[in-house]
């Protein structure tokens, strides 16, 4: 084997074992952020249901804010809720009669019998009210839930207001700033226990 | 007579199995899922704390997100929390990523702070502590992590729709001995573990939101109880930084031409 031979053996060895690290070389660069500075904040998405923080459950903590990512935010409407007929707590309470035994048989002849009877009804009366009263604060919860997840249609958290491909303008009009970028509008609102860009109804006078 | 007799015998003691059945349904005794004595450690703790008409705490905290990667990402922040009974309260965070906010309330206006931003947004909601964290966590949805502890009555809120309640073990968080008691309601699962003692304060909670995909989980330990605190109402006054832009709550921003608010 002459020597030019074998240096061209030695030049495709090397360039095999050079092509086959790159992948590997990749596959490193990717694992330390893709040469992206190493800061953090690629994406991740901060909020979700336990970010609330409750013993309760969903209170504050249902949004699903993307506060890292693009796009405008919305609440997280997949949240999986029980149920609610048309008048739960009015079935619930009709209902109870009916799974009631009649335990009345001899009235008069036995008293004990007439006292318990009493407190089963004074308890129903009672399990009646808290269903009821638990009914109200439920409703009420959902229709709050309901109300401010459509009501906050279109907000933008704060990187991805910066992401925004505009140098917005910025109007103060009374004590509220308005910031305009393109031709919508927004104000700076909390929502969901964060600062968002919110879209308005355009100034007076603009 | 015989008749009588026979027909009431299955008649009284079908009374007696159907209603001993309802009332297991509406008394804790009898129900197999409720242990009385973790109820007990817990109204014990919660009968405590809201017997403190002032004190401060500092906890560590972490929550979990799952992301769309399926990866499951743990956050976390440093709370702390100033309490005056009946109607003050200050709960300021600093996230893990040095970001600081918090939420003031002192009995007639209620404000939520972002010190980075340096904004702040206020509203008046005269009330007490329940009221304000009520209106802040649902009208408002501003999470409020831990704000179940610091409620005027605590036991309705801990206590709230529970199913299941068990004393798990004796065990000791950061050196202190506790009840470690597993809680259940329909929403989520929770883990306290409560001082065992004449002051038996929370020392660690963990909720699993159960209903949710990954079923991510808030965990918090108290690493400071100050009964003793010296707080004073200037203190639960919100002062806005120099510069401080006043936002509104976007519940309150007017809709975009067009977005209905169907």
């Amino acid at each position: 084997m002459s020597f030019m031979q074998t240096k061209r053996i030695l030049l495709v060895v090397l360039s095999i074992v050079a092509m086959s690290l790159l992948p590997l070389s990749d596959a490193l660069s990717r694992g330390r952020g893709g040469g992206g500075g190493g800061r953090g904040g690629g994406g991740f998405s901060r909020s979700g249901p336990a970010m609330g923080g409750s013993m309760r459950g969903n209170r504050g903590g249902s949004s699903s804010m993307q506060r890292n990512r693009g796009g405008s935010t919305q609440r997280d409407r997949a949240t999986p809720r029980p149920d609610k007929g048309p008048d739960r707590g009015n079935q619930q309470r009709d209902k109870r009669p009916d799974q009631r035994p009649d335990n009345r048989p001899d009235r008069n002849d036995n008293l004990d019998d007439r006292t318990d009877d009493r407190q089963d009804r004074v308890d129903d009366i009672r399990d009646d009210r808290k269903e009821f009263v638990d009914d109200v604060h439920k409703e009420r919860r959902e229709y709050v839930e309901d109300r401010y997840r459509y009501r906050v249609g279109t907000a933008l958290s704060i990187s991805s207001w910066r992401s925004l491909s505009c140098t917005p303008t910025t109007v103060i009009v009374g004590n509220v700033t308005y910031y305009q970028c393109n031709s919508v509008w927004y104000n700076r609102a909390y929502s969901g226990g964060s600062v968002t860009y919110v879209v308005v109804t355009t100034p007076s006078g603009y | 007579m015989r008749g009588p007799v026979h027909f009431l015998v299955p008649v009284l003691a079908l009374t007696f199995l159907l209603g001993n059945s309802a009332l297991s349904e509406s008394k804790a005794p009898d129900n197999p899922d409720i242990d009385q004595e973790a109820v007990r450690l817990l109204d014990a703790s919660a009968s405590f704390l809201e017997s403190q008409r002032s004190f401060s705490l500092t906890s560590e905290t972490a929550y979990e997100v799952l992301q769309e990667s399926g990866q499951m990402i743990e956050f976390g922040a440093i709370r702390k929390g100033k309490i005056k009974r009946p109607d003050k309260f200050r709960i300021s965070a600093e996230d893990r990523e040095g970001e600081q906010h918090g939420a003031i309330f002192d009995g007639q206006k209620l404000t939520v702070f972002d010190i980075d931003e340096n904004v702040y947004a206020s509203v008046a909601h005269p009330g007490d502590i329940d009221q304000a964290l009520e209106y802040l966590t649902t009208e408002l949805q501003t999470p409020t992590p831990l704000a179940d502890f610091f409620y005027n009555r605590p036991q309705d809120v801990w206590k709230e729709g529970l199913i299941s309640a068990q004393y798990v073990a004796d065990e000791k968080i950061n050196g202190t001995p506790c009840a470690h008691l597993a809680l259940r309601n329909e929403r989520v699962d929770f883990q306290i573990w409560i001082t065992l003692g004449n002051k038996p304060l929370p020392r660690r909670v963990v909720i699993h939101y159960k209903q949710h995909p990954g079923m991510p989980q808030y965990r918090a330990e108290f690493r400071k109880w100050n009964l003793s605190a010296k707080l004073q109402d200037k203190d639960f006054v919100f002062k806005p930084s120099k510069g401080a832009e006043k936002i509104p709550f976007a519940a309150h921003t007017p809709l975009a031409a067009g977005e209905d608010e169907k």
